[in-house]
């Protein structure tokens, strides 16, 4: 449903989206995920034609953005919820959401109330607002039409755990129901729980990209035997690739199956023999943009 | 229960009417504090200025004319109509709101002329409320004073008071284009009105080459010629060509700029 081939923003020699190429399909919820300054919102406003890439295409079924008539009633955007006018009301936001689409006035009470902002709340200048309430304003206006594609640049940053709660359920539907969501986001635990497909961005570039649960499936197999030595001896008179792993296993890159034969042939005794843990997306994350990272690692406390 | 949605873009959807995106730009302008300041305001001074004027020619016994009502309101009500130009352009970005308008109109030079069209309406609306209000003034001091009101502004006098005070909000609209900052904008265009017309005539002086020139860069010596009794046809060309360097090369830059921008 998005489509971007080969997207690239430059500000002089600064490559901020350095040549992305991804696809969001219809039905699932996409997960864009990077440190701060990857090129998330870079490429985000590319998406949706605010910011014009110094080369590559990024369509939305099949169309730029900006030849989408009255794009806002098919394409829900929220690129920063702190983007509003302190001095306007919550309500006056969505109204001139409401009258520029053309939608009937009761969309704006239905969408105050779906988002869980009073009445009381919703006639307050955005200036006294939480940032956690900008959120919601910022998500109501992307809502209100009901579109079938939703493009959210950090919708939960600021959201207490009940509307992360709440948010994900609101995704989750919408991705029932046909519509596609790309979202983005720094916090990985929350990506990990919501998206369906993982884009991983770091420095411009993509680094990793696919199906969430093959992206953090495991990698190998553990196997653990009462005679440590003599597994270890059959597995390297076997040519397989392992590490050690704790007291007395080994991690094999090889399928449980092969591992067990060698176990067999060389008749040692497994205590266990599993596929390994999958890896989660944290790890993933900073072993992938561990270059990318700002600051430098920190090492006091930190569990290895 | 839930209905499917359907996978594809609609191309075939209403684009955004133009008097939707007027009737948006018109609430944005009265919206906020600063919008609705400016405009009580401007409607503030109108009332003030012309209240000091007639309460002094009641005190004197002798009826203020209507075209000194008008003459008192020039300079206050231009520069106020000038702000409100630029701000009806510039309030766009001090607040980053640019992100969410140009996503619902992708076509940004709708947007420029909805705002265009609906600063222009405020204009009208206040020089209305100007003609008004001060006809109004004009019988009811000469009811007190127990004299007859004059009325020495003939029609055409009205409509060159409409242009001069359209120009200055076009002005400041243009200048506002050109320079997305409020206060960079207003002192551009103060700079503008109060600075230049002195060094134009000045380097007049100073270089005989550059004398006719003036002419044809000065805008208000150029818009006054024009509203004169009897404007002369090279009155006009001088009026166009300082119009396409003041109003319409700072519009035409301003939009270049403008639908090219990224807007973050």
């Amino acid at each position: 449903m998005i489509e971007v081939k080969n997207l690239t923003k430059s500000y002089g020699d600064f490559r901020a989206v350095d040549d992305i190429s991804f696809t969001c399909r219809s039905g699932a919820v996409t997960g864009f995920l990077g440190p701060n300054g990857a090129g998330k919102s870079t490429a985000m406003r590319m998406i949706v034609g605010l910011t014009p890439p110094t080369s590559g295409t990024a369509t939305i079924g099949g169309v730029n953005f900006s030849d989408i008539p009255n794009p806002g009633t098919q394409v829900g955007v929220l690129l920063d919820a702190s983007a509003q006018h302190a001095g306007r009301t919550g309500r006056e936001i969505l109204m001139l959401g409401s009258i520029t689409m053309g939608l009937p006035k009761q969309r704006v009470d239905e969408l105050l109330e779906l988002v869980g902002l009073t009445e009381k709340e919703s006639k307050r200048r955005v200036r006294h607002y939480s940032l956690g309430m900008r959120q919601r304003l910022g998500i109501a206006h992307a809502l209100l039409p009901d579109p079938k594609v939703l493009i959210l640049d950090e919708p939960v940053n600021g959201l207490d755990p009940a509307g992360i709660h709440w948010m994900r359920g609101l995704l989750r539907y919408q991705a029932e129901r046909g519509g596609t969501v790309l979202l983005s986001s720094h916090l990985l635990h929350e990506i990990e729980v919501i998206a369906d497909d993982l884009i991983v961005i770091g420095n411009g570039r993509i680094i990793a990209q696919g199906a969430k649960d093959e992206l953090l499936k495991g990698q190998g197999t553990l196997v653990r035997a009462k005679d440590h030595a003599a597994l270890g001896t059959a597995l390297r008179a076997a040519n397989l690739e392992f590490t050690t792993h704790g007291e007395d296993g080994f991690t094999v890159q090889s399928t449980p199956e092969d591992v067990g034969l060698v176990a067999a042939q060389a008749t040692v005794a497994l205590t266990e023999l599993r596929d390994s843990d999958g890896s989660n997306l944290e790890e993933l994350f900073l072993s992938m943009t561990s270059e990318t990272q700002r600051g430098t690692t920190f090492p006091i406390g930190a569990n290895a | 229960m839930t209905t499917l949605l359907e996978p594809t873009i609609d191309l075939t959807a209403r684009k955004v009417p133009l008097h939707r995106l007027v009737d948006v730009e018109l609430r944005k302008l009265i919206d906020t504090r600063a919008g609705m300041w400016l405009l009580i305001l401007i409607g503030a001074v109108i009332v003030l200025v012309e209240a000091v004027l007639v309460i002094t020619a009641i005190n004197f016994g002798e009826v203020a004319p209507w075209s000194v009502m008008f003459a008192v309101m020039a300079t206050p009500l231009g520069l106020l109509l000038a702000v409100l130009g630029v701000m009806t352009v510039t309030s766009e970005w001090g607040q980053r709101t640019s992100l969410v308008t140009f996503s619902l109109e992708p076509r940004r030079m709708r947007v420029v002329l909805a705002k265009l069209l609906a600063g222009l309406l405020a204009t009208v609306v206040l020089l209305l409320f100007t003609l008004v209000f001060t006809a109004a003034l004009n019988q009811l001091q000469a009811t007190i004073i127990g004299q007859d009101a004059i009325w020495d502004v003939p029609r055409s006098q009205l409509v060159g008071f409409g242009i001069l005070h359209t120009s200055a909000f076009f002005l400041g609209f243009s200048f506002g284009m050109l320079i997305p900052n409020t206060p960079a904008a207003l002192v551009a265009y103060f700079v503008f009105r109060f600075v230049v017309p002195g060094l134009l005539m000045t380097l007049g002086m100073f270089w005989d080459w550059f004398a006719p020139v003036v002419n044809w860069v000065h805008f208000s010596n150029a818009l006054e010629a024009v509203l004169d009794v009897a404007p002369t046809s090279e009155a006009y060309w001088h009026l166009a060509s300082a119009t396409g360097l003041w109003v319409v090369l700072p519009l035409v830059l301003g939009s270049v700029l403008l639908v090219r921008r990224e807007i973050k």
